[in-house]
């Protein structure tokens, strides 16, 4: 029953709420984005984010992490000293955090756990060096055994010798482990982890009931969906069959069961969309497309989520905050990246087609 | 300028001369014709790689981590003579790998053991090889990829190199990427080729003055080989300033 968490989570979970909406408060506002904008070159970024030129001085979050970066300076750089500001919010945060909470930003980070899986792999298939790959990682998904993942020839090794003593281990079934490690094995592996994965977070969250299951169950319905029409619009076209594509759908959401059979079968955009405007919330998004368009729906999809997340902080009480907070950090670091690159190419009257505003 | 002035010669040979500069300065607008396509083309597939970043998970990577180590081109410049015997300006063709066999289709029906998925990946490297001097043999690019005789493991890279990114499932900006990019190196190609065609008519138009006085002329022009290659340096230079 709902409610009953405001006699109890602050026992435990109170200080690191305080702390997350804090963080959250640091967020880029649309001022500072019509700031970057105006931007000429990635050095006025970085001046930008620093801004310690100001009377008084004031700086972003960004400013400790990007004041000593000397020029010239690349996009990837300043992508990765943000990513650096959210992981050690995050790490901050997980120390301090009691049993249940602590597993739940565990399961926040399992995500990128699976991605550094997939990148460790993909790149010994590719016979690239592993102190390379490792630097590539992001730091929210690395774990101890990490590096042994080179020595794995095919998907029972890698299960066997490095990810059976992982959190992932439950996510690999038996099929997975029959198949060769190819790109497209790699990949539908990836889906394969991520659909297991989300999965479980759904039915741990309902497992912890009150506020936490209600915003979390709507966020990672949401999250379950968009990977559904991001997998159907990326296999038009490949050799991934109807089956292998339905295969890698999540069992929830708003899309399960019909929504994802329409899915399956679907050949080109249109088709998708009709599936996809058949439930209505996801009706207005697609109404705002053109026929035939797709370039925009990356965009809109990202709104949808800013808008979920940030109703998140509209309730107290739960760890929804905190799953929020690192949606919310990654597209502002997205939205970073996108102006930065926007500048860099000397396209900045294509620089609004990607921001999207947090508040 | 003296030499093209109509002064020096007949009309028929000023108006020989007046149609090959006509053709030089179309040869000029052909030629940054292609360099504008090549800036667009470049542009177009840099931005649409920008889009695949943005849209991409946040661990996903469109980096250099994901290039197989042992890399082939997928494509070659090749040099051709032109079919113009008094033309002294080669030209370049684009020549694209041939189709190779792929690595799923021979993964098919190997064994189940590991060792099996070793042997069947050497298998694989193998057959590719076999594939690329088949069609070197046959004058073909051979097929993009990791070379069969790489580190010892057997690099199992696609053949194509948007399956680097993603796998079977790219996202549509980096196949986006792909094409524009694919694009600019044509309109590279074409460009280049412009550029020796206009050398070609630059040298005519230069030759067709010196020619036209008399043959002591000639003997001191021949005698003067740094002066007359100066000129036509000049002239190019000119032709070919934006």
């Amino acid at each position: 029953m709902w409610g009953w968490e405001q006699l109890y989570f602050n026992v435990k979970d109170g200080y690191l709420e305080a702390i997350v909406r804090g963080h959250k408060s640091g967020l880029l506002s649309v001022p500072d984005y019509n700031n970057l904008t105006q931007c000429e070159a990635l050095d006025d970024i970085k001046l930008n984010l620093v801004r310690q030129q100001q009377q008084p001085p004031t700086a972003t979050d960004y400013g400790a992490y990007l004041a000593n970066e000397a020029s010239p300076l690349f996009t990837s750089t300043i992508v990765d000293r943000c990513t650096r500001k959210l992981v050690d919010d995050w790490n901050m945060m997980r120390c301090q955090a009691d049993e249940k909470l602590a597993k739940f930003l565990d399961f926040c980070t399992y995500g990128h756990m699976i991605d550094n899986v997939v990148l460790i792999v993909t790149g010994t298939l590719h016979e690239r060096d592993v102190q390379e790959l490792l630097d590539k990682c992001h730091p929210l998904g690395m774990f101890d055994s990490i590096a042994t993942l080179a020595v794995a020839q095919n998907m029972r090794e890698l299960y066997r010798l490095v990810l059976v003593d992982t959190p992932l281990a439950p996510y690999f079934s038996e099929n997975l482990t029959h198949e060769d490690l190819d790109e497209m094995n790699i990949e539908i592996m990836r889906n394969t982890l991520y659909k297991a994965y989300l999965d479980d977070f759904a039915a741990y969250c309902t497992q912890l009931g009150g506020t936490t299951a209600e915003v979390m169950t709507d966020l990672l319905a949401f999250e379950a969906d968009r990977r559904a029409l991001n997998i159907t619009l990326n296999s038009i076209g490949t050799e991934l069959t109807r089956d292998d594509r339905k295969k890698l759908y999540s069992n929830f959401g708003l899309l399960y069961p019909h929504g994802h059979n329409e899915l399956s079968i679907a050949e080109d955009f249109d088709q998708i969309r009709a599936a996809m405007e058949k439930v209505p919330a996801y009706a207005s998004l697609f109404n705002k497309l053109g026929y035939g368009e797709s370039q925009m729906l990356d965009k809109l999809l990202y709104e949808e989520e800013v808008k979920r997340c940030a109703a998140c902080y509209e309730q107290q009480f739960h760890y929804g905050v905190f799953y929020s907070y690192m949606k919310l950090r990654e597209q502002e670091i997205r939205n970073i990246m996108w102006v930065s690159e926007c500048v860099a190419q000397d396209q900045k009257s294509r620089v609004n087609d990607g921001i999207v505003f947090l508040f | 300028m003296s030499d093209l002035s109509p002064a020096h010669g007949s009309s028929s040979e000023a108006e020989l001369k007046e149609a090959k500069f006509v053709g030089t300065l179309h040869a000029i607008d052909d030629y940054l014709a292609a360099c504008t396509q090549l800036t667009a083309a470049l542009k177009g597939g840099w931005f649409s790689l920008a889009r695949a970043k943005y849209a991409g998970a946040p661990g996903a990577s469109l980096g250099q981590a994901a290039y197989p180590g042992d890399m082939r081109a997928s494509a070659v410049v090749s040099v051709v003579e032109p079919s113009d015997p008094d033309d002294l300006f080669d030209r370049f063709e684009l020549q694209r790998a041939a189709d190779g066999p792929s690595v799923s289709s021979d993964a098919g029906a190997a064994p189940e053991t590991s060792g099996g998925g070793r042997d069947r990946g050497r298998d694989a490297a193998a057959d590719r090889s076999n594939a690329s001097e088949a069609a070197a043999a046959d004058g073909q690019v051979p097929a993009a990829g990791p070379s069969a005789t790489g580190s010892g493991r057997g690099s199992k890279a696609a053949a194509d190199p948007l399956q680097w990114f993603g796998g079977g499932l790219p996202p549509a900006d980096l196949r986006q990427a792909q094409r524009d990019f694919q694009g600019a190196l044509a309109a590279a190609v074409a460009a280049a080729n412009q550029l020796q065609r206009l050398r070609g008519l630059a040298d005519a138009l230069l030759d067709g003055g010196s020619t036209a006085g008399s043959a002591d002329e000639a003997e001191g022009a021949a005698e003067q080989p740094a002066a007359r290659g100066g000129g036509r340096v000049l002239l190019r230079g000119a032709l070919l300033q934006p």
